[in-house]
């Protein structure tokens, strides 16, 4: 064991490496200097910590599954795959740890009214549970884009007694809701948390994201130790802004011996420039209030991007991987979206588990890499949602026939 | 170049290059120095504006989708600063614009162009790693700060070491935007405050009238009117010109 890899960003003034910091308009600084006490302060309080694992636990279901994949292990022919079940949590995603940790944090600060941006939906779903457990009015901004490929999860939000805004700006997807979050933030800081939802934005969210998530790697080091006696030689997940696998990585970092793989959107593949690969193809440069590397044109503005997982289509990667990668300490590769349907069927026929779509990412790495593994090797998948949310996409992508016929049924009826 | 820092009060005004066009911009650019605007900020359109409000957003939004470039932007400025040389022009804009240019290159281009200073909402000074602050004062560019009510003695001390020309306060903690009321001890607040910058304070953000314009000119030096004019050219159109010479000079007049 070795350290170096883990950085404490409250210690550098919340750079990971070059990578972080508050590249944000003066008048949001006392909000995170106000954040960044509470959350200090709530480190020291034991009772903080034992209430947060309590509702983890009681109300969430943790800790979730680690299941070994036998059938999908047998069919590869190569390394033992575990799969790490957070879609089986409260809300159907990762996304819950955090809502959970910041709203007890938000309580902490006396604030009444919880914001957040959201891609594919988990994140806002899981705000919006959050909210209405611990009654906070709630406001959830959401691209347009998103909401039109993503309505079950808006519609969940809007019975849980949040208010969905859309987005309407640039792409009108994930980086347009956290725009907006953020301007909705600076109106209302007296009464309002901005409950980011990934390891992005200014510190100290990164880093309040990352250790609010970490419960996930802390658990699998438990369960991989029952299960191998030992730790795995892999560990994957998807990358978006980077919450659930940097939540998987960080407790593993200092063991050089497990290798990391995190996966990004490769969309339509990577030449096309229809894609949210931000290792591929990103730059250094801040925007949205820190500083990483972000696909932009050549006069440094963000470009489109694409996936057929809204909550990969990010234009931005999280500061702490950045660094990570700058380090060689964790690597980094894409998945497109025609790769990302076949190892959803996969892991559906061989398991009965429907992942979503952003966690089918990180199985299709798993499937290229397992095979060329041998058999005394172990790899953790984190599967970090279920894809019940998926549907509407997945149906449509696999022109499935009869799902076509149902929806023109149920709209007969709901014109009737 | 003027400078009516004295008795009476400047004003500052704002456009979104490329937006709804050069021509119009240039238009409006007139429009401005008929009524005796002393300093015009010019922005230079961003795909994700977070210090902006939504009327600034969607000029930003459709100059980009138009294919304003960062090359016209510039080219632009250069001639609006040689056509009104008693104006005193800045380039407003996010840091990313900048960084992705090269601090040098961008700093050396506008002060080829005789801009005088730059107004970058998301470089605070604690994360200046490329020294853009010094470079700018360097090249006798001047970088604007723009802070809130809120913003601490112990950062207003900070901010007056980086920044020169002038700082920027915004009526309130918010985005830009008219229609909305100033923070309720704005007086106070920007009478300590010049005194910690020891420069002189422009006051913006929801500023939208005479009235308005006046009672804070008690206190500031120099008046921002934003969003207003870009309602106003909004909603007039192609007529914009006499609307917003009558709201420009009723503002200007107001100030003496």
């Amino acid at each position: 064991m070795k350290s170096g890899n883990k950085i404490n960003p409250f210690k550098t003034k919340g750079y990971f490496g070059d990578f972080g910091g508050r590249y944000v308009p003066e008048m949001l600084i006392p909000a995170l200097d106000e954040l960044e006490k509470a959350y200090l302060d709530a480190l020291k309080d034991k009772s903080f910590q034992q209430e947060f694992e309590h509702i983890l636990k009681t109300y969430s279901g943790r800790p979730t599954p680690l299941y070994f994949a036998e059938n999908l292990t047998k069919r590869l022919k190569g390394a033992k795959i575990y799969l790490k079940q957070e879609g089986l949590g409260q809300t159907g995603s990762h996304k819950v740890n955090n809502a959970i940790g910041q709203a007890l944090l938000a309580k902490r600060m006396g604030k009444k009214r919880l914001i957040a941006e959201t891609g594919a939906g988990q994140h806002g779903l899981a705000t919006a549970t959050v909210a209405a457990k611990f009654g906070f009015e709630c406001e959830i901004f959401m691209g347009l884009t998103d909401i039109k490929r993503q309505r079950p999860n808006v519609f969940w939000m809007e019975q849980l007694g949040a208010k969905v805004t859309p987005v309407t700006t640039g792409n009108m997807t994930l980086k347009d809701a956290v725009n907006e979050a953020l301007r909705n933030w600076i109106e209302t800081l007296d009464t309002t948390h901005c409950l980011m939802g990934s390891v992005l934005s200014a510190h100290p969210y990164p880093v309040i994201v990352r250790n609010f998530q970490s419960v996930i790697g802390k658990e699998v080091i438990t369960q991989i130790k029952q299960a191998e006696g030992r730790l795995p030689d892999y560990l994957i997940a998807c990358v978006g802004g980077g919450s659930n696998s940097i939540g998987l990585f960080y407790p593993f970092l200092d063991f050089d011996n497990v290798k990391m793989i995190g996966v990004e959107a490769g969309g339509l593949g990577i030449s096309t420039g229809k894609h949210s690969a931000r290792f591929a193809k990103g730059k250094l440069g801040m925007i949205e209030g820190y500083r990483s590397l972000f696909l932009q044109d050549k006069d440094g503005r963000s470009r489109e991007t694409h996936s057929v997982a809204a909550g990969l289509d990010y234009i931005g990667i999280g500061p702490e991987h950045a660094y990570l990668h700058s380090i060689g300490r964790v690597s980094y590769t894409s998945a497109t979206d025609k790769e990302v349907l076949e190892a959803l069927k996969l892991l559906i026929k061989t398991e009965g588990i429907i992942p979503a779509l952003e966690s089918s990412h990180a199985l299709v790495e798993c499937i290229k890499v397992a095979p060329k593994l041998g058999k005394d090797k172990v790899i953790v998948v984190n599967v970090s949602g279920r894809g019940d949310k998926d549907i509407f996409i997945v149906a449509e992508a696999l022109k499935d026939k009869e799902w076509t016929e149902f929806l023109r049924d149920k709209i007969k009826e709901a014109d009737k | 170049m003027s400078n009516s820092i004295n008795n009476n009060k400047a004003l500052m005004t704002h456009i979104v290059l490329g937006y709804p066009n050069f021509e119009a911009n240039k238009k409006l650019i007139k429009v401005m120095a008929d009524a005796g605007t002393d300093y015009i900020e010019m922005q230079i359109p961003f795909s994700d504006p977070i210090a902006d409000g939504p009327t600034i957003v969607n000029a930003n939004q459709k100059a980009l989708i138009s294919g304003t470039s960062l090359s016209d932007c510039i080219k632009f400025a250069g001639e609006m600063a040689a056509a009104f040389k008693e104006i005193n022009f800045l380039f407003m804009t996010y840091y990313n614009i900048i960084f992705s240019t090269g601090i040098s290159k961008f700093i050396n281009d506008v002060k080829k162009k005789n801009l005088y200073g730059l107004i970058v909402p998301d470089i605070p000074f604690d994360e200046d790693k490329e020294g853009f602050f010094q470079e700018c004062r360097n090249n006798s560019i001047n970088p604007v700060y723009v802070f809130s009510p809120g913003t601490t003695d112990e950062r207003l001390k900070k901010i007056g070491s980086v920044a020169s020309g002038f700082v920027y306060c915004t009526s309130r903690v918010g985005i830009t935007g008219a229609g909305k009321d100033p923070h309720q001890k704005l007086n106070s607040y920007i009478t300590n405050a010049k005194k910690i910058v020891n420069l002189p304070v422009a006051v913006g953000f929801g500023i939208d009238n005479a009235a308005k314009a006046k009672k804070i000119a008690e206190f500031a030096d120099i008046i921002v009117i934003g969003s207003k004019v870009l309602n106003i050219v909004d909603e007039a159109g192609r007529n914009f010109q006499k609307p917003a010479f009558k709201f420009l000079s009723d503002i200007k007049k107001s100030l003496s």
